[in-house]
């Protein structure tokens, strides 16, 4: 499961790379910074990467998921920091909620 | 169907404006998409209905993942669906003032957030809102409809700044009075007197909203956003 959550990530970060000026390297893999302190992404882009991410878990694994709520915003405690708190915490709500097929 | 057939959702097309939207659209080539709280008598190859609520977030979700499955994309909302109450506020029942706010406030929005998931992929898109005169003249009796649609006017201008990125425009077309069952209930001597406030004294038509909304979508309008345009000359 979370293998496919963060080749979702990945894929999903790929596809907003071609509209940066400058892409973000994952080399660092899921060590990756993303949003908050250290991360690279402004906000726009990590509505982009959240929505794309939003989109393929229901296309490919079927899961409805809202990622965002209020406290997911706050930069300071944020699951958007790096690649890894984002594969986590997708990975502690789809097993909260029921599968769409 | 070709694959640059304009693709366009409206929303309360049983009846009203809507229903003639959608007709107008039809006429043009579009595929269009519609929905309301009941079915539609609207028959035509390039037509859907939907039974859906624009405030229920499960069946408007399902109505996008229609569109997303059989149209792969969309190119076009109009979020005309509004319900009105004409009542002093002291005589407003909370319910109503809650349904016409999730209508028209929370209704826009859905759609709205749900439509540009899908336009952003296309780095293009239109979204046109309703709003109505009664919110620039301030009408008396019409408290919670106009509030309603001050919030949409609102949510325009800030959604137009928010998508603009993604090569989404959004503005609002604000109709006079037009002869629907909307307004029909509106007492003769009060209708008058509404009309004499705009500097066009008629009532609007359905052609009107749509020279509008023809406007507001067309590919050269791509400079357009954040805009209330008023009928009727307020
Ligand atoms: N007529 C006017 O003079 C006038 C003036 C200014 C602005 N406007 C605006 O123009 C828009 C259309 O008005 P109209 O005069 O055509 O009204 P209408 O004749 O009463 O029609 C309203 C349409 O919206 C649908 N609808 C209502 N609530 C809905 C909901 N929760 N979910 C989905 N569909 C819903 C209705 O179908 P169902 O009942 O089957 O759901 C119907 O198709 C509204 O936004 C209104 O505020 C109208």
């Amino acid at each position: 499961m979370k293998e496919q959550v963060l080749g979702i990530i990945y894929s999903a970060i790929e596809n907003e790379n071609h509209s940066l000026a400058q892409p973000i390297s994952l080399e660092e893999g899921e060590n990756t910074a993303l949003y908050g302190v250290g991360g690279v992404l402004d906000s726009m882009s990590l509505v982009s990467i959240v929505i794309d991410v939003e989109q393929m878990l229901e296309e490919q694994l079927g899961v409805k998921l809202t990622l965002v709520n209020d406290s997911a915003m706050s930069p300071k405690r944020s699951p958007f920091q790096s690649v890894k708190t984002f594969a986590n915490y997708i990975v502690e709500l789809t097993a909260q909620v029921s599968h769409v097929r | 169907m070709s694959d640059n057939t304009p693709v366009t959702l409206i929303t309360g097309t049983r009846k009203g404006i809507g229903r003639h939207l959608a007709e107008h659209y039809l006429a043009q080539g579009h595929r269009v998409i519609g929905c309301s709280r009941s079915s539609s008598d609207l028959s035509h190859p390039a037509y859907h209905h939907f039974i859906a609520d624009v405030a229920d977030e499960q069946a408007i979700s399902e109505l996008m993942r229609h569109v997303r499955g059989t149209c792969g994309r969309l190119d076009h909302l109009i979020n005309n669906a509004g319900i009105a109450s004409m009542n002093h506020s002291l005589l407003t029942p909370y319910k109503t003032a809650q349904n016409i706010m999730q209508t028209n406030v929370l209704g826009t929005f859905l759609l709205s957030r749900e439509a540009a998931k899908l336009m952003r992929a296309g780095r293009q898109g239109r979204i046109v809102n309703f709003s109505t005169v009664a919110k620039p003249l301030k009408l008396e009796g019409e408290a919670l409809y106009a509030a309603s649609k001050a919030a949409v006017e609102t949510l325009t201008c800030v959604m137009a700044k928010e998508l603009a990125s993604f090569g989404i425009t959004v503005n609002a077309v604000g109709p006079t009075p037009i002869d629907t069952d909307l307004t029909r209930v509106i007492p003769a001597q009060k209708m008058k007197d509404l009309l004499a406030q705009q500097s066009l004294k008629r009532f609007g038509t359905f052609d009107d909203v749509t020279n509008v909304a023809d406007f507001f979508l067309s590919p050269r309008s791509n400079f357009i956003t954040g805009q209330v345009v008023y009928l009727g000359g307020l």
